[in-house]
């Protein structure tokens, strides 16, 4: 799937209040982010590209570049119907 | 609050120091070690056949590489010292595998085995070989590692007895000459660093302060005279770690404190068996990524420290709720700068604590470090199991784990103490656990 780096910087930094975020800075040491700013980033950036991110695959997350590349290999998400009664 | 802006510079040969003084953790370690052996036991379960020649060629070579592995410490009273380049051969004692669960008594015998700090060095290995199975459990005093390190060290470790290189290769020749503290924030040291510690002193009266008032009639955790550390390894399916990923990410709540709750939670029901009941945690925190140079993941040492909480919990309470407020407890902790000043003042807590046993520091602690995304295939050899628990005391938590993601599955290595618990009280929390789990999850 292609996606934009410049578009998981801006999500990155609309999530860590962050005017500028590069690529190549770093998501704790340079941008100081927390655990759990790290959760909402991979959240923030599945809702918005529909893809599934690998939990196991977080662990090798080093920098904003390293995250646009787990989101574009990352699969799309299943939808879940609204309501299963209904599936055809 | 980014910190971290430079790399580890290279201080030339001539200018390394043969021997530095130890910082607040690790002298917190020394005084700790001096009660109860303070140690993290890392257990490895192999199918496969590994040679024991080659486990002893990848020791030397691990050896060779990393200046803390052949470091001793010289305890000089109030001033103890790492002394490099001044241990001996990695110890490798090899054994026979004689049941699966040959481990867990080599584990447990090791966390209650002291190092010879004088002689060094500080990490010691026994092989238990079986049929094309065998179990590595490798040693280390606490000082000289944290999880980030012991993870690569371990896939180093691997790589070397399959034959293959190592990932990093990078120059670790500064690995321990600074501590972490050298490298924290300037507002953590001088007059600042006074203003933090009176406002840091403030918070932990007021915790103390609100801990007391809400324990009054409840249950006070026992200090007993001496005790020994078990272990309970625990492994949650791998559906129900997928339901926990997808319900940390809808709840917007970290796996660390959706497990550190589920802990909590089964304890108050185990242990302290009121309507609601104040308790005690401990959340570990990296400091890798939170001080003024990049420390290489592979450089050994212990940029770890640890954050003390005090929680409401309900017996059948609001789950989420709960897991929220460990989670705020703890970002409010960062937030403050906590990290810095525990790492600090580590030695005089310790000291307090082991002089006034009634502040029995935790009820429980917990750390999840994430995916330990170690390769599984090394050749003649797969790596199955892969385990780590430190060293608990009678003052410390009456119930603890690491967890971790491995091969898909969230791994949680229980450690308690045979004079809080028996075995099967240990395994009622862990059921407990995975039962406020499920719930949480369904």
């Amino acid at each position: 799937m292609l996606i934009d780096l410049e578009d998981v910087c801006r999500t990155v930094g609309l999530v860590l209040g962050r005017r500028v975020v590069h690529a190549n800075d770093r998501l704790m040491e340079d941008l100081g982010a927390e655990s759990i700013d790290l959760l909402n980033i991979v959240v923030a950036l599945e809702q918005k590209h529909g893809v599934s991110i690998d939990e196991a695959a977080t662990g090798d997350v080093s920098t904003v570049r390293d995250l646009h590349q787990l989101v574009s290999r990352s699969p799309r998400a299943a939808i879940v119907p609204a309501d299963p009664a209904r599936t055809a | 609050m980014p910190v971290n802006t430079e790399t580890f510079d290279t201080v030339p040969p001539a200018a390394r120091p043969a021997s530095r003084r130890l910082a607040g953790l690790e002298r917190a370690m020394l005084i700790t070690d001096a009660v109860v052996p303070f140690n993290v036991v890392v257990a490895l379960r192999l199918d496969g056949d590994l040679a024991p020649s080659a486990l002893r060629s990848a020791l030397d070579a691990l050896q060779r590489r990393h200046p803390l592995l052949r470091a001793s410490v010289r305890n000089g009273g109030s001033k103890p010292v790492f002394q490099f380049e001044a241990a001996g051969l990695i110890p490798l004692d090899e054994g026979e595998r004689q049941t699966s669960e040959s481990w867990i008594a080599a584990a447990e015998e090791e966390l209650g085995r002291r190092f010879d700090f004088e002689a060094g060095p500080l990490m010691r290995c026994r092989y238990l070989r079986g049929e094309s199975c065998g179990d590595i459990v490798i040693t280390f005093q606490h000082m000289i590692v944290d999880a980030t390190s012991a993870v690569r060290l371990i896939g180093d470790l691997l790589s070397l007895c399959a034959g293959r290189e190592p990932a990093g290769g990078g120059d670790l020749s500064e690995e321990g000459r600074l501590p972490a503290s050298a490298l924290f924030p300037k507002q953590y040291s001088g007059v600042r660093f006074a203003r933090a510690v009176a406002a840091f002193m403030g918070s932990q009266v007021a915790d103390e302060a609100w801990f007391r008032r809400h324990s009054r009639g409840v249950r006070k955790p026992v200090v007993a005279e001496r005790g020994t550390c078990r272990i309970l390894p625990v492994r949650f399916p791998a559906a129900l770690t997928t339901a926990l990923i997808k319900s940390s990410r809808r709840e917007r709540v970290t796996l660390n404190a959706i497990l550190s709750a589920a802990m909590m939670a089964a304890v108050q029901r185990s242990l302290y068996p009121s309507a609601r009941a104040p308790l005690r945690h401990i959340v570990f925190a990296d400091l890798r990524p939170r001080v003024a140079r990049t420390v290489p993941e592979d450089m050994l040492g212990c940029f770890l420290t640890m954050v003390r909480l005090s929680v409401m919990v309900e017996r059948d309470g609001d789950f989420w709720a709960l897991a929220r407020s460990i989670q705020e407890s703890t970002g409010r902790a960062e937030r403050s700068g906590e990290r810095y000043l525990a790492y600090s003042l580590s030695p005089g807590v310790m000291k307090m604590i082991l002089g006034q046993k009634s502040l029995r520091w935790g009820a429980t602690a917990f750390s999840y470090s994430g995916p330990a995304n170690l390769p599984v295939e090394y050749g003649s050899f797969e790596l199955k199991g892969l385990h780590a628990f430190p060293s608990n005391m009678t003052t410390g938590p009456e119930y603890s784990a690491l967890a971790r993601l491995f091969r898909g599955e969230l791994c949680c290595d229980v450690l308690y103490l045979d004079c809080d618990m028996d075995a099967a009280g240990a395994r009622e929390i862990a059921s407990g656990m995975q039962a406020v789990l499920e719930g949480a999850t369904c």
